[in-house]
């Protein structure tokens, strides 16, 4: 397995090196795949005996995207895509043998990526969008007993720099921060306790990505 | 992250530092440039804490906030499209992440970091003229605090620890000798372990052990000698 990447590491400097292109001032669909890694935080409170905990975690994220870019000037270009991404990032806490988790399974979204090009082939762009993720918290004890799954809507917003590296071919890193709305789930309380607990929680994402693209032209 | 993907990411990153060093001091044109920049970016913490007296209770504790610091470093250019970089750096930062207890008494457990510093190399290769990826691979020194009020028992304490940083950027010319490059740079520090007394009468230890890393999302402004 170790070879496979060595090699698989050794033709993509290969193929780096070819003659490049620089990036034509037209507009065009691109389609792209990424992979990083993703720090999901989340400010986490209950009401029986209440308690709030700011608690994060880091887990590998990747997924893909699609868009279409157009120019505006000759220096800015403006994009909008919509992604996907699978996330496994997971927090927790654990008291006396018992876990309360809360996890990022997916998010996915539409953005928009206003730029700015730098060199006739790289550009820096903003990123302003819309995320819907998946979360799951469960809790086998610890402040009671829930296990749910719920979808929660946030602002997405980021830098990132592309470049092209072959012909329509372009390696981007993007840096971004996403907070999503809070929500409050019931669940049950423990013995000897009131017999609801709510947990409430306010999710929110760092994840660096490198993404690789092909646009259409 | 698991072992495999840990040890697959020191073997790329060997090999592509090994063949971007040697190609940097092998060719005739290298020609060493002094840099130095300014750093602005969003960082989270990463805090896996835990104490043991009288239960054990664990937390995976996390919090973001701004980071902002300076760099200087010499990068090796060379006619190929692979160069090589060597870099000094510090950063300050406010994070801080909290448990509380919000009934009587009310108290709190705090993980905070302040800064860290550190030496990190960069093998680049060059895309397009003036258009650069690089990878990241350093060691980093980070200074934390934790203090507890009676949460798990009390304690204050600042201390520094060790950490291995990673990472992947991208850098352009912007104009003459300016240059702009963003990062993300994943750093894990080594565990430390601080006694502090249980709020029980009669006291007893209390053991707080922390094992912080960050990930850090970083913009850069440099100006290349």
């Amino acid at each position: 397995m170790k070879h496979n990447i060595l090699f698989l590491l050794t033709a993509g400097m290969s193929l780096l090196g070819v003659t490049q292109h620089v990036m034509a001032v037209q507009n065009g669909f691109y389609l792209g795949v990424d992979a990083g890694v993703t720090n999901l935080m989340d400010k986490e409170s209950h009401s029986v005996f209440p308690e709030s905990h700011q608690l994060g975690d880091i887990g590998a994220s990747g997924g893909g995207f699609l868009g279409y870019d157009f120019c505006l000037s000759n220096k800015t270009r403006m994009a909008v895509e919509i992604f996907v991404d699978a996330v496994g990032s997971q927090t927790s806490i654990k008291h006396a043998g018992n876990t309360y988790k809360m996890n990022q399974q997916y998010n996915a979204g539409i953005r928009l990526l206003p730029a700015y090009l730098f060199t006739s082939s790289t550009m820096g762009h903003v990123i302003l969008g819309y995320a819907n993720s998946r979360f799951q918290i469960k809790d086998n004890g610890v402040y009671g007993l829930i296990n749910t799954n719920y979808n929660q809507g946030g602002f997405q917003t980021g830098l990132g720099l592309a470049t092209e590296v072959q012909n329509n071919f372009f390696v981007r890193v993007d840096a971004l921060y996403t907070m999503y709305s809070s929500s409050t789930h019931q669940g049950a309380g423990l013995v000897d306790a009131p017999a609801v607990q709510s947990y409430t929680n306010r999710f929110s994402t760092l994840a660096g990505e490198v993404g690789l693209y092909y646009e259409f032209c | 992250m698991n072992l495999f993907l840990r040890k697959s990411l020191v073997c790329m990153v060997a090999l592509f530092s090994g063949s971007a060093f040697a190609a940097s001091f092998n060719n005739p044109f290298a020609c060493p440039h002094f840099y130095v920049g300014g750093t602005l970016g969003i960082a989270t913490l990463t805090d896996k804490e835990s104490t043991y007296n009288p239960i054990r209770d664990a937390h995976s504790l996390g919090a973001s906030d701004a980071i902002g610091g300076v760099l200087a470093g010499i990068a090796f250019d060379t006619n190929m499209p692979v160069k090589f970089g060597l870099e000094a750096f510090i950063n300050a930062t406010d994070l801080e992440a909290r448990d509380n207890q919000n009934y009587a008494p009310i108290t709190s457990f705090k993980a905070k970091m302040r800064y860290n510093t550190g030496l990190r190399i960069l093998p680049a290769y060059e895309f397009t003229p003036g258009t650069e990826a690089h990878i990241i691979l350093g060691y980093s020194y980070g200074n934390f605090n934790v203090s507890d009020n009676g949460n798990y028992g009390i304690i204050h304490q600042t201390f520094s620890s060790n950490g291995f940083q990673a990472g992947l950027g991208i850098e352009a010319i912007l104009i003459k000798h300016f240059l702009i490059r963003t990062d993300a740079i994943y750093t894990t520090y080594s565990s430390h372990t601080a006694n502090g007394i249980t709020t029980s009468i009669p006291s007893s230890t209390q053991s707080y052990h922390n094992r912080p890393s960050t990930l850090e999302g970083d913009l850069t402004l440099i100006y290349k000698i």
